[in-house]
């Protein structure tokens, strides 16, 4: 008898390769703690301090202006150095430097110097550390949304009363708690400029192997007896990212054994590497991108005809009302295009809709970038003598009837659609290296990265339309 | 990528040279013509108001009445052209009641607020670290006193 021939073997189920995610690191830059000048700056007692000093000058002069200085913002040399000077100067500082701007702000030297004299250095409460990001995005809204309800751009007065809530605010956090609390988990700007200094070319990391053997017991975390800490809680052997370090060298000075580098990278690189995606930065991301769209559609002379179309019809006279509206429109467009997109996406790939959110959110801060430096450079070359002009007022110099601009309209609107050429083509690049390192499979990589594209494409439509349209002055 | 990081800066400043060199109308790529001249009209003749800064003689004045880009509308009042932030009659404008005149400020009383609230929190805080620092100390010396008391130790030692 003939025995049956075995039934063949099922084949052995493949396992599916984008079940876990490509982790490498990213690839490690040039490091600059080699050129004896950046070293020896670094790691100098005087670095950052000798910043902060001029810095906080032209805070208290800034302050003192917008409080008991002229009442008109075009004849107040504070309104200038803030608003047009300081403003639209500090996004580009992130995306070259990071948060540098944070080593040197004079809200810090009043933490640091609150926290010595009285600070009672309790530990950060755990709410915090929970909802921090979330805070920031609420306050970052509610000040833009004041702004233009309570006119604090336009007001010296209202601009100096936003500069005193805040040094409160710092004040409370230094007094009783630790570190920079206050910068870490609750600055607006902290926030924007965590998420902006992603896309920065210069990092300060730690060279792990090095760190390994250490038995400094994290110095560089907990600083030393001649060194602060780290002033953002940020552990240099373990960061991989550029939102929580203001490059204020603490951890250089405190390593006993140099393994701390600043090294250049390609722009934007650290977007493509996020290993753990947060959506509460993501959000800030597309809220960043929605008061982008309102900032712009508030200064379009277009925007006055609605206002008077909407007050001819509907009776509604209220700004604050009509403002609050196209408010809310104008943060949950973006928000909303990429939940939907997000929500598409997550029926083609292995992540549900909020992890997809997450993780492509970040592909939309070049443009974020792009957008709001372009909407900036308009005030700072079309009214950027403004600062000249008012500063020089204060010593009693005549500017002699010459105009605001620095340059012609035609060359900021070129300078404008550059950057926002170079953040749309940055922001497509991103969500294509985001989708391929998730997705090793050509379809699930396709099926991604399309809803992400086209969220892309239609937000820089928008962009583009509006930069196209005149744009009248806010001071 | 890299290439295009290459080119980047040459693009730029060829885009930046032809606009500086070339007329508005030439940059109509940006957006319609109408659109250049009239952000441009917006850039020469802002802030009236700032000392040295009234184009009112120098401003290029359109020969022909100037039109509003999109619906063809004569734009001479353009809103925001002269910082009069409500050009509507019955809007409730924000910023809309700055002048040029003096604006009488409660500004006493918001510097004493101030003043009043910063000093509480910091008084508050010393107090609080002095008495922390204390207890931290009592408890310190407490717990040496523990451990040096021979009695304290052969308590210890008994327990072990």
């Amino acid at each position: 008898m003939i025995a049956p021939a075995p039934a063949p073997a099922p084949a052995p189920a493949r396992p599916d390769l984008d079940d876990v995610p490509d982790v490498t690191p990213a690839p490690v830059g040039r490091n600059w703690m080699t050129n004896p000048v950046v070293a020896r700056v670094a790691r100098s007692r005087l670095y950052p301090q000798i910043l902060q000093i001029p810095v906080a000058a032209v805070f208290g002069l800034v302050a003192y202006q917008l409080l008991v200085g002229p009442d008109a913002a075009h004849d107040n040399a504070g309104t200038a150095l803030m608003w047009v000077l300081w403003w639209p100067v500090i996004p580009i500082v992130f995306v070259l430097l990071g948060r540098f701007w944070c080593a040197v702000c004079p809200f810090g030297w009043l933490s640091d110097t609150v926290q010595r004299l009285v600070g009672v250095n309790r530990p950060v409460p755990a709410f915090l550390k929970r909802y921090g990001i979330w805070i920031i995005d609420a306050s970052f809204l509610a000040i833009t949304w004041a702004d233009h309800v309570w006119g604090i751009v336009e007001s010296p007065w209202g601009s100096g009363i936003l500069l005193l809530i805040l040094t409160t605010a710092v004040i409370i956090s230094g007094a009783f708690f630790q570190r920079r609390t206050f910068c870490r988990y609750l600055c607006f700007l902290g926030g924007l400029a965590g998420n902006y200094a992603r896309t920065g070319m210069v990092e300060l990391r730690a060279d792990t192997d090095i760190c390994r053997t250490c038995k400094a017991k994290a110095a560089c975390f907990n600083g030393t007896d001649t060194v602060a800490a780290c002033p953002l809680f940020t552990f240099p052997r373990t960061m991989d990212s550029n939102a929580n370090c203001n490059l204020c060298a603490n951890c250089i000075k405190s390593c006993p054994n140099d393994a701390i580098q600043i090294r250049v990278r390609k722009p934007t690189s650290e977007l493509w590497f996020i290993r753990n995606p947060k959506i509460e930065e993501s959000f800030l991301a597309m809220a960043i991108m929605g008061i982008v769209l309102i900032q712009n559609l508030t200064m379009l002379g277009w925007w006055n005809d609605l206002l008077a179309w909407i007050a001819r019809t509907t009776g509604v006279t209220s700004y604050a009302l009509i403002f609050s509206v196209a408010f809310v429109v104008a943060v949950s467009l973006p928000v909303g295009l990429l939940a939907g997109a997000s929500l598409l996406v997550a029926r083609h790939n292995l992540e549900d809709t909020w992890t997809n959110f997450a993780r492509f959110g970040y592909a939309l801060i070049p443009l974020d970038v792009a957008g709001h430096i372009a909407h900036n450079l308009f005030h700072l070359l079309a009214e950027g003598k403004a600062v000249i002009y008012t500063v020089g007022g204060l010593f009693g110099a005549d500017n002699g009837g010459g105009s605001t601009a620095f340059v012609g309209t035609g060359t900021i609107r070129v300078l404008q659609y550059v950057l926002l050429a170079a953040g749309i083509a940055a922001s497509l690049y991103t969500a294509r290296r985001i989708a391929h390192r998730r997705y090793g499979t050509a379809s699930r990589r396709t099926a991604t990265l399309r809803p992400m594209v086209a969220v892309i494409v239609v937000l820089a439509a928008l962009n583009l339309w509006m930069f196209a349209l005149p744009m009248v002055h806010r001071m | 990528m890299r290439r295009l990081l290459r080119v980047m800066p040459a693009v730029t400043a060829a885009l930046i040279l032809a606009a500086g060199v070339a007329t508005p109308a030439a940059l109509a790529f940006a957006g319609s013509a109408r659109a250049v001249v009239s952000l441009e009209r917006s850039t020469e003749t802002s802030m009236p108001n700032m000392p040295g800064m009234d184009h009112a003689s120098s401003s290029p004045t359109p020969a022909k009445p100037e039109t509003d880009s999109h619906e063809g509308r004569p734009t001479p009042d353009q809103p925001g052209m002269d910082h009069e932030k409500s050009p509507m009659p019955g809007m409730d404008m924000p910023g809309s009641d700055h002048s040029d005149g003096a604006v009488s400020r409660p500004r006493g009383l918001l510097l004493g607020g101030f003043g009043a609230l910063n000093a509480t929190v910091l008084i508050a805080a010393a107090v609080l670290r002095r008495r922390t620092r204390a207890e931290r100390d009592r408890r310190r010396v407490s717990r040496s006193a523990h451990t040096t008391n021979p009695r304290h130790r052969d308590l210890e030692d008994q327990n072990r």
